[in-house]
């Protein structure tokens, strides 16, 4: 039997001297209970020796009464532990702010170490690797090109194409070697002679307007001047391996100039 | 407790800045210069393939050639699925697609379309339909189900737009 067990047969009984059996047992030997049913054997003493005061009908049955009373059982409200009236300030004073912004700080630190640090949980996705954006490009053009019937439109997709290996030649200048010179100023040469220039040679003035035929062709030979100017600047700083490639790409790009003006001025393909 | 608020804000501040950040702003150099070895093969045969399709001046021939520049990025394959390059792969899986899709296909039906049944120019279009069709299946057929390529999303996705790519090819003129 549990100590709390025995106490409460202890107060349970008329006489705590008349205690028996298990309970009797139980106090003889624990050190707890045995003093507390000591204690409890004084107060059954002290309170038999407490004058009972003299009572009639009358006032028992008003006591009766009183406790038998219909109504709310509360007779009054405890008083809360802050006032209604209570000002911010005052019920911010009483916030312990330190330790609140202690945790604040910790948990705004945990997440952000939680967003940085992968977890094992998360799927890790497959990297992408680098694209080379010429290559999409080129397909593209291809693409372009399939659906494209008139000398107008291929000699504009063809600039085009002359413009990103344009591009391509001056991000490569500097680190390239010969082999990947010579593979762009052959590309450039194809698509300026065998392309652009070879399509303005077949490009039937009685198709198109003198104005728009010189338009188309003057823009495009602009770029390729453009090409030649760079190029020519790129040759003068630009490694014994690759020069002679760079100045391959500018010379391709002014006969090509000087081809396209003619074209357009109606001096002959 | 001023500067432990205002140090937490500050950290805060920057985790957010670092998280926006891209990872790759541009190429250096020799990146690029790595990317023009690894295609120029490639790149100087898709080049000849415009100039082709240029100067083609009726839709069969336009159909040859954009066939010739799926079988150059065909033989680029080939090589990414020996050097088991799952990007590689996936990557020229697009492009493949992209030209039958926008150039072989299109090119095809405009043949199809321009020439007369009983023709001698329906012969050589069918045969050459046949070919570009049996092509198309076996390019297709050559990106390995399993493994590292076959496992990856890239290609499996790449693979399944270009079988689609495939079966419209497959019903040109049907």
């Amino acid at each position: 039997m549990t100590c709390e067990a025995v106490q409460n047969r202890l107060l349970a009984l008329p006489d705590p001297m008349s205690a028996t059996g298990d309970v009797r047992e139980h106090c003889e030997q624990c050190e707890r209970c045995a003093p507390f049913a000591a204690r409890a054997v004084e107060l059954d003493a002290e309170i038999a020796e407490i004058v009972v005061p003299a009572y009639s009908q009358e006032v028992k049955a008003a006591f009766l009464a009183r406790i038998t009373m219909a109504g709310p059982v509360i007779q009054s409200v405890p008083t809360p532990l802050f006032r209604s009236s209570v000002s911010l300030k005052e019920l911010l004073s009483r916030i312990p702010l330190r330790p609140l912004l202690a945790v604040a700080a910790a948990v705004v630190v945990s997440l952000g170490i939680w967003s940085v640090v992968p977890t094992k949980k998360l799927p890790v996705p497959e990297p992408e690797a680098m694209r080379h954006d010429l290559l999409k490009k080129v397909v593209r053009y291809n693409t372009d090109l399939a659906a494209l019937t008139g000398p107008k439109d291929k000699i504009a997709k063809l600039s085009e194409l002359a413009v990103d290996l344009r591009n391509e030649t001056r991000a490569l200048s500097k680190a390239a070697q010969k082999d990947e010179m010579v593979s762009l100023a052959g590309m450039y040469d194809k698509v300026v002679q065998d392309g652009i220039v070879a399509q303005a040679g077949l490009w039937n003035p009685l198709t198109t307007t003198p104005g728009e035929r010189q338009a188309v062709l003057n823009a495009a030979a602009s770029e390729l001047i453009q090409t030649a100017n760079e190029a020519n600047t790129l040759a003068t700083s630009a490694s014994m391996q690759v020069q002679p490639q760079l100045l391959r790409i500018a010379k391709t790009a002014r006969d090509g100039h000087t081809r396209l003006t003619k074209i357009a001025n109606g001096e002959g393909s | 407790m001023k500067r432990l608020f205002f140090a937490t804000l500050l950290f805060a501040a920057f985790a957010a800045l670092a998280s926006g950040q891209p990872t790759t702003p541009g190429l250096l150099a020799s990146e690029q210069l790595k990317l023009f070895k690894s295609n120029r093969e490639l790149l100087e045969d898709l080049v000849s393939r415009s100039i082709d399709l240029a100067n083609a001046n009726d839709p069969l021939t336009r159909a040859k050639a954009c066939q010739k520049a799926t079988s150059d990025i065909g033989r680029a394959m080939g090589t990414a699925v020996r050097a088991d390059d799952a990007e590689r792969v996936a990557e020229l899986g697009e492009y493949l697609t992209a030209l039958m899709d926008q150039g072989l296909t299109p090119t095809l039906t405009d043949a199809r379309r321009q020439t007369p049944v009983g023709s001698p120019g329906e012969i050589e279009l069918v045969q050459f339909h046949e070919r570009a069709s049996l092509e198309a299946e076996q390019l297709e057929l050559s990106i390995p189900a399993m493994g590292r390529i076959g496992t990856s999303a890239r290609v499996k996705d790449a693979r399944a737009k270009l079988h689609i790519a495939r079966e419209a090819l497959g019903k040109v003129g049907r």
